[in-house]
């Protein structure tokens, strides 16, 4: 049996290095998350086995970027090494888009760009979204977008231009277009070297994990758990419990995001 | 295989059989779904079958026996209609046929795209009261009725164990009201993964208001395995949210 796999079936933390590339913070206004603090992430990532967790707060995906933006800060700072943080943009004020990215990136914290043009309402090849793309272009910084199938503003036709038009753009796929666009998501992939996907959706559809590594490999497949809207167990699961083999997770799970974001784990 | 042995898992949410829109990847056969199980330590499971929800309850009803003959591991279930039209048995002759088939917990599936009748109706409600005299579980997609119709339900009829499958993770704030209103809702947790959920959840309202559920075939059932082994809350808790809970609910039933 796996390594990996007897170790979750024992209820222990996940051993080796784990790197969380998709999770939030703070509490939603769509609905109650009982564990969204810091603190109590930090001890569910403990209870799993996760080293480090990628986050940008709920408050700045939904409503306000900068103070969002700030709760992700503080939460980087209060726990030294556990998250990552993801400088939240908003195409809307295009104007703060070169002010933010130079204010989050003298904190020290944040690693990269997270676009969710769904709930902002763009779309991510939009003209307005241009000052983005450009700036992390000239900055060298990943951007993880959310990325949902059939959706004017992060569906499949809006990633391929953006993966097409920023070849040097390290572009993360959010949700790799689910829930139903797994194939598009891998199409993107093998057309573009600069994409890579991630594990993360509700519905953990069995087989997931193993028909995007048949397709395309393991090596721009990112772990994500979407915490705290989701637990990690379900969604470390996913690739645990996948059929491949432990090295093509331990890649998913941890080494592909490190080197993706240049993390020291 | 080094788990813990306190943990018995037993699926209250699995579907076997050829369906509409079958799983692209995940197990299409019994044999197939048995495997699954094996590979994430799973004992049991309480199936019912595609035909039941896609076709007609007396197609599925039959199919669901014919297939679960000579797998102990599998459990049938059966599907319902209120005693509104003569393809249904009345509530006395459906709970004497389960009663003889060895089957002991209902599906119901009211919605428009499935069996398509009014959960609140007289009739329903003539088949609810004869299964909640019976005390046989009631099992009930969350996308199948609204939260006014879940409640409205368990309070007509206090006695029946009323198990919500795929109550979602965002359901929350509408959730907590009814499972604090009444004591005989039960949720399955296989797409319940909000962070904290289920040591919330059990926290307030004990751990006899959880079960363990797959969804499979659709579903990776590892997922499910994980949410209860890692969960924030006791040894003893996670044994009845994994299997105890549905063993006791299906040994008080008396069809």
């Amino acid at each position: 049996m796996s390594d990996l796999l007897a170790t979750m079936l024992a209820g222990k933390p996940l051993d080796g290095m784990v790197v969380d590339a998709h999770g939030h913070l703070g509490p939603s206004p769509n609905f109650h998350i009982p564990d969204n603090s810091p603190a109590a992430m930090a001890a569910r990532m403990d209870r799993v086995g996760i080293n480090a967790l990628c986050i940008s707060s709920h408050t700045a995906i939904y409503a306000d970027f900068r103070a969002g933006n700030d709760e992700t800060a503080a939460a980087i700072e209060a726990f030294p090494g556990r998250f990552v943080g993801g400088i939240v943009l908003n195409a809307h004020y295009s104007d703060e888009v070169a002010p933010e990215l130079d204010r989050c990136l003298a904190h020290g914290g944040f690693r990269f760009i997270k676009l969710h043009s769904s709930l902002h309402k763009y779309r991510l090849d939009s003209e307005a979204c241009k000052p983005i793309w450009r700036e992390a272009e000239k900055r060298n910084l990943p951007v993880l977008v959310h990325s949902w199938a059939g959706s004017p503003d992060c569906g499949y036709d809006a990633c391929r231009k953006v993966a097409a038009a920023h070849p040097d753009v390290r572009l993360m796929l959010g949700h790799s277009l689910a829930p139903d666009g797994y194939d598009d998501a891998c199409r993107l992939v093998e057309a573009h070297a600069n994409v890579h996907l991630d594990t993360v959706t509700s519905l953990v559809t069995y087989g997931q994990v193993e028909f995007m590594v048949g397709r395309i490999g393991a090596d721009r497949i990112l772990y994500g758990s979407d915490m705290p809207f989701l637990d990690p167990a379900p969604q470390l699961a996913k690739v645990v419990f996948a059929r491949i083999p432990d090295e093509a997770k331990r890649k998913i799970l941890g080494a592909n995001a490190a080197r993706l974001l240049g993390l020291g784990h | 295989m080094n788990r813990s042995k306190a943990v018995d898992f037993f699926d209250v949410n699995c579907t076997i059989g050829r369906a509409a829109t079958p799983p692209r990847h995940g197990p299409r056969t019994t044999e197939e779904l048995l495997a699954a199980m094996d590979r994430a330590g799973i004992g049991r499971a309480l199936v019912c079958h595609s035909l039941s929800l896609e076709a007609h309850p007396n197609v599925g009803n039959a199919a669901v026996i014919r297939e679960t003959a000579g797998h102990t591991r599998l459990v049938p279930c059966w599907a319902a209609l209120p005693p509104t039209t003569p393809e249904a048995p009345s509530p006395q002759d459906l709970l004497q046929a389960m009663g003889e088939a060895g089957v002991r917990a209902v599906r119901l599936c009211p919605s428009a795209g499935r069996h398509q009748f009014p959960l609140t109706s007289a009739d329903a409600s003539r088949l609810l009261a004869a299964l909640a005299e019976r005390r046989v579980p009631v099992l009930l997609d969350g996308a199948e009725a609204t939260w006014e119709q879940v409640e409205a339900t368990a309070k007509a009829h206090p006695r029946l164990p009323l198990i919500l499958l795929g109550v979602g993770y965002r359901s929350i704030r509408a959730l907590y009201p009814i499972l604090e209103a009444v004591e005989n809702v039960l949720v399955e947790i296989s797409l319940y993964q909000v962070c904290g959920g289920l040591r919330e959840g059990v926290g307030r309202f004990g751990p006899r208001r959880f079960l363990f559920g797959t969804s499979l075939p659709r579903f990776e059932p590892g997922c499910a395995v994980a949410s209860v082994v890692y969960a924030d809350v006791s040894d003893d808790a996670k044994a009845l949210i994994a299997g105890g809970n549905l063993d006791a609910l299906l040994r008080e039933a008396q069809p």
